[in-house]
């Protein structure tokens, strides 16, 4: 897909033919991103892209280094959530979200990212259309994230999780290699921030592992397991999780401006929904 | 048949396959089973997150002008399908198709928009999209 965008950008330069072809080729490229209402079921057939190819370049099993791209179509842990306990159904119902069967208007909403908070993890897993770049360090893995420019500091230094850390936004997390599989485990993250964007609550209690799996030159496989007995009466463990290299694409600066969405909601969301018009 | 021509019927076609991109509260906010056709002049290209938008000013049949507005992705989705931050200006004239605000606002998704001639987004695949 990166490189048929990359394409795309170059064709859009070379006039009308190159433009329409480009274009053709990009919807193509792009009508696979059918994001979160899908959910984990399959597309329709007609909308089901052709299965990628499987890269026989060489590959390091044990690097991760590279940008990334999520291609699974489910902005979440997976449709299949664990039944919730009586504390995790309040949290649930209190969350107002605008995708999935509970979507409000914006305006009627509160989906903490509509005011720019952090995205947090493993919510900012799930996005389809910003990368994520993974640098492998000697006593780390840095994950860092187009969308808010933030990141993630996977220690890989034998340190053990805090027993009681204070809460971040990204969480604490420390990784290790169990044969070809990088598994991850984090703690400490901010209860403010929703698993996804359907709006399922968790607590700061908290800890999910993340086992990633490099099957090929161009792919790894993520399984996320969420076990937050505060919230859920059993460990959500989402399905395989599609990555594809992004490169050559580069990060690009992509922040969530609280100026900028101010100027979004007074001039288009608010208005859209009946508030505050202009 | 005229290379846009062409290019926008094969676009179209394609855009049937199925929908593009998800969007934060499109379907709760806008009426994705109706479509409303406008021309008008742009005012402001807001191309920015989270969403890019276009205020533009349509002459109705009285003569007033009535100030509307449409929304689309985000500026990485749109860059990935080959827009600048001058795909648009002010001042241009457009042929722009929406799918309205459910609360009757002059306002809405972009579903198309044509300029000199050009279309320069399709996005017609949202009316086949699940419903959220």
């Amino acid at each position: 897909m990166a490189n048929r965008l990359m394409n795309y950008t170059r064709a859009y330069r070379w006039g009308s033919t190159g433009r329409c072809i480009a274009t053709i080729a990009a919807a193509l490229a792009l009508s696979s991103v059918a994001l979160a209402q899908t959910a984990d079921q399959p597309a329709p057939t007609r909308a089901r892209r052709p299965p990628d190819k499987v890269s026989t370049e060489p590959f390091d099993k044990h690097n991760l280094t590279a940008i990334w791209l999520l291609r699974t179509p489910f902005a979440g842990i997976s449709n299949t959530p664990p039944p919730m306990t009586a504390w995790g159904q309040m949290k649930f119902d209190a969350n107002k979200p605008s995708y999935g069967p509970r979507a409000v208007p914006p305006a009627e909403g509160n989906d903490v990212i509509g005011n720019c908070d952090p995205t947090g993890f493993p919510r900012n897993m799930f996005s389809p259309s910003r990368p994520v770049q993974f640098v492998q360090l000697p006593n780390e893995l840095l994950q860092v994230f187009q969308y808010h420019g933030v990141w993630r500091q996977i220690w890989t230094d034998g340190r053990e999780l805090p027993k009681d850390p204070d809460t971040s936004w990204y969480g604490t997390s420390v990784g290790k290699w169990d044969g070809d599989t990088f598994v991850v485990n984090t703690v400490g993250l901010d209860e403010r921030t929703w698993l996804d964007h359907f709006g399922y609550p968790h607590s700061g209690d908290m800890r999910v592992e993340e086992r990633y799996t490099r099957t090929d030159h161009d792919t790894f496989e993520l399984i996320l397991t969420v076990d937050d007995p505060k919230t859920y009466t059993k460990p959500w463990v989402s399905p395989k999780k599609i990555y594809k290299l992004a490169a050559p694409a580069a990060l690009e600066e992509d922040y969530c401006v609280p100026s900028e969405e101010q100027h979004f909601n007074s001039s288009m969301r608010n208005p859209a929904d009946g508030k505050n018009s202009q | 048949m005229r290379l846009a021509a062409y290019c926008a019927a094969v676009v179209g076609l394609l855009a049937l396959s199925g929908p593009l991109f998800a969007h934060h509260g499109s379907g709760v906010s806008y009426d994705l089973k109706k479509e409303v056709t406008l021309t008008g002049t742009i005012v402001e290209f807001d191309w920015k997150n989270p969403h890019v938008f276009v205020l533009f000013d349509v002459k109705n049949d009285k003569g007033a002008v009535e100030h509307w507005g449409g929304e689309t992705h985000t500026p990485a989705q749109l860059r990935a399908i080959g827009w600048t931050k001058d795909e648009l200006k002010p001042g241009d004239h457009i042929t722009i198709t929406l799918f309205p605000s459910r609360a009757g606002a002059d306002r809405g998704l972009i579903a198309k928009i044509v300029l000199n001639d050009k279309v320069i987004i399709d996005d017609g695949a949202i009316r086949n999209r699940p419903e959220e």
